[in-house]
């Protein structure tokens, strides 16, 4: 049996909705995701609610999950992981190709990324499988694989010494800051779009924040005071975004990256905004499973199938992206690409479970 | 080979470049609509009265360049072990000794011109570069982005990298045959003319070169292929850099427009071209 519906399914599900629709740049409907009016996005949140269902393959303090098999589970993940990827980037990279022989525009074979893959196969299906060649809108699964290589060793630091992980977790973010510290790209000269170092961070923060002790069990005890702290937070950062307010970011002090606005290493300010919004976020839920059960439904199924939403997402945003550039965009063209992309999602979802009952069942 | 000595020149004795030039006899020149010709003269290059005034002060000063790429990181078909801006950093380097020129690639392929232009700013700040190459517009092109949106954005980050002391070199549009009639296409290619004459600042035609190529070829009854088209344009990239950044740096502005072999002036109301380049031996 599926999970009960829950705040992390649900929310899961909201943010892979939303990467779906804004993996369509300039369609109708991505002003109406909450990257608009926030300085963090839906990849923030990805990132933080895969680390907090790291929980249920840790186990419970009093019942701990034996180090070997989280192991196994952990480094297993990983490969299914990493299959996926090279699974999706194979399919885009077919996508681009197809796209540039039927609409005749070999501007497609330099898209995302893929230049590479076609003028220099060599060296680039080399990167490809080494994860140092990475397309564009197709980066965050590496970042998930690299994170879940390390969970292994952070689920062993928390174990033996829990009070350790959050501090060296922020330490090595600090370094990367301080010292512009980045995981280079190959061929293509260039960095990680998600630079693993600093972004780790916000992983074994989902994964502190949902322990019930540490820094987890503060949180709790302490989330209306801190919702209250977060709320002109929220507030402030978006007016200063929407109204284009933002400090002049060659006048700050050395080092820069701790008072820059960036993804790359979301940078401190991004991320002090995250964690508002996640503490608002929360809140939100109770309400929003009275007034809407059937979003609520909705989109903790597809949360609860991440991996083949999230695969499929991809491979469709892609297809959105070709489809528009074809056809042109407007209203109802972007109104059936996303209409028709999230049935698929919820069909990929279902389908899932479905089979997953069926192998349960015989 | 004429960048090289344009270069070399131009550090020696500035004031000796006209001279130089004037008295060197042209070779002969290759024939018209050869990828070898396009690539020397093709460039269709804007620029006001003060080209790169802060990467010509950073040589002079520091005898180095930092140039920091956005955009779409081209790729040089033709030597696959070094992509184009490494080429155009060891021609300027070979060119001027003792000058050091650093070319920082932080481009996103796909990347929209609104992302690209808020990340710019972040990378100004840590990189401090003296001038940016920003390939734009393709990506914006494909992703439909509204011409007037794309301007806005276009004409507000070249204005905050003037103000922040950084030139910025244009690299506009590929050509297409398949894209020559698209609509969506040429508005934004307008655009990006549009902000290189307005903000009187460089920028790189491959478009209207490759355009040439095209044209002269299936004149001559050899037609080229859509894919041998983008080679070409991958493979004069480097060489319209390189050749941007030494007239840009060294050469004075005469007001004239450059003209492409075997066809009209780029397009109507293009700005001004360089004057080094015509008076110069074709390689």
């Amino acid at each position: 049996m599926p999970r009960q519906v829950n705040a992390v399914d649900f929310w899961r599900g909201y943010a892979l909705i939303a990467i779906f629709i804004n993996h369509i740049p300039q369609n109708f409907y991505e002003r109406f995701t909450h990257k608009n009016v926030s300085l963090s996005d839906s990849a923030e949140l990805f990132v933080f609610l895969a680390g907090w269902s790291l929980r249920h393959v840790v186990g419970r303090p009093e019942d701990p999950r034996p180090t070997a098999d989280l192991l196994y589970r952990l480094f297993g993940r990983a490969l299914t992981l990493y299959v996926a990827q090279m699974a999706i980037a194979l399919l885009a990279v077919a996508m681009l190709a197809a796209a540039a022989l039927v609409l005749v525009n070999p501007l497609f074979l330099e898209w995302h990324n893929a230049a590479a893959i076609f003028y220099d196969p060599v060296r680039a299906h080399i990167g490809l499988v080494l994860l140092s060649h990475q397309l564009g809108y197709f980066n965050i699964l590496p970042l998930y694989v690299v994170l879940l290589l390390i969970a292994p060793f952070m689920a062993i630091v928390h174990r033996w010494a829990p009070e350790l992980l959050l501090p060296v977790s922020f330490s090595i973010y600090l370094a990367s800051l301080v010292f512009g510290l980045t995981v280079p790209t190959w061929p293509v000269e260039g960095q990680w779009f998600f630079n693993p170092l600093c972004w780790q961070l916000i992983f074994v923060l989902g994964f502190s924040m949902s322990r019930e002790r540490g820094p987890g069990g503060w949180v709790k005890r302490n989330i209306l005071w801190l919702r209250l702290a977060s709320a002109p937070i929220v507030v402030f950062l978006g007016v200063m975004g929407w109204f284009n307010l933002w400090w002049d970011p060659t006048k700050v002090p050395e080092p820069r990256l701790l008072f820059l606005i960036g993804k790359t290493f979301v940078t401190p300010v991004r991320l002090i905004q995250f964690m508002a919004l996640i503490a608002l976020m929360s809140a939100a839920y109770p309400y929003i499973v009275r007034v809407s059960p059937g979003l609520v439904s909705f989109l903790s199924r597809l949360g609860r199938n991440s991996l083949p939403v999230f695969c499929v997402g991809s491979v469709l945003s892609l297809a959105g992206q070709i489809v528009r550039f074809a056809y042109g965009g407007g209203l109802i063209v972007d109104t059936l690409l996303v209409g028709s992309g999230i049935a698929v999602l919820s069909l990929v979802a279902w389908l899932a479970e479905w089979r997953s009952r069926k192998d349960q069942a015989s | 080979m004429r960048t090289a000595i344009l270069l070399a020149m131009a550090l020696a004795c500035p004031s000796a470049i006209e001279s130089a030039l004037a008295q060197q006899p042209p070779p002969s020149a290759p024939p018209a609509g050869s990828l070898q010709r396009l690539c020397s003269e093709g460039a269709e290059i804007g620029f006001g009265p003060a080209q790169l005034p802060n990467a010509a002060r950073a040589l002079r000063e520091r005898k180095r360049l930092r140039v920091l790429a956005l955009g779409s990181t081209p790729l040089n078909v033709r030597d696959q072990t070094q992509g184009h801006y490494a080429l155009v950093e060891k021609v300027i380097e070979n060119s001027v000794k003792g000058v050091d020129v650093d070319i920082i690639d932080r481009g996103v392929s796909g990347e929209i011109a609104r992302d690209g232009a808020e990340r710019m700013r972040t990378e100004v700040a840590l990189l401090e570069p003296d001038v940016v190459f920003w390939q734009v517009g393709v990506a914006d092109a494909l992703a439909l982005t509204p011409a007037d949106e794309f301007k806005e954005t276009l004409s507000r980050t070249v204005r905050w990298l003037k103000a922040h002391q950084v030139d910025v070199v244009l690299i506009g549009l590929r050509y297409q045959r398949s894209l020559a009639a698209n609509e969506g296409f040429q508005r934004i290619r307008k655009v990006i003319r549009d902000v290189v004459r307005e903000q009187s600042i460089l920028r790189i035609g491959h478009y209207e070169s490759i355009e040439a190529l095209d044209r002269i070829r299936r004149q001559q009854g050899e037609p080229t292929s859509e894919m041998d088209l983008t080679d070409a344009g991958s493979n004069c990239l480097a060489d319209f850099l390189s050749r941007a950044l030494a007239v840009g740096l060294f050469a004075k502005p005469r007001g004239e427009k450059e003209k492409l072999p075997g066809g009209p002036p780029p397009f109507p109301g293009a700005p001004a071209a360089p004057s080094a380049p015509d008076k110069g031996p074709r390689q």
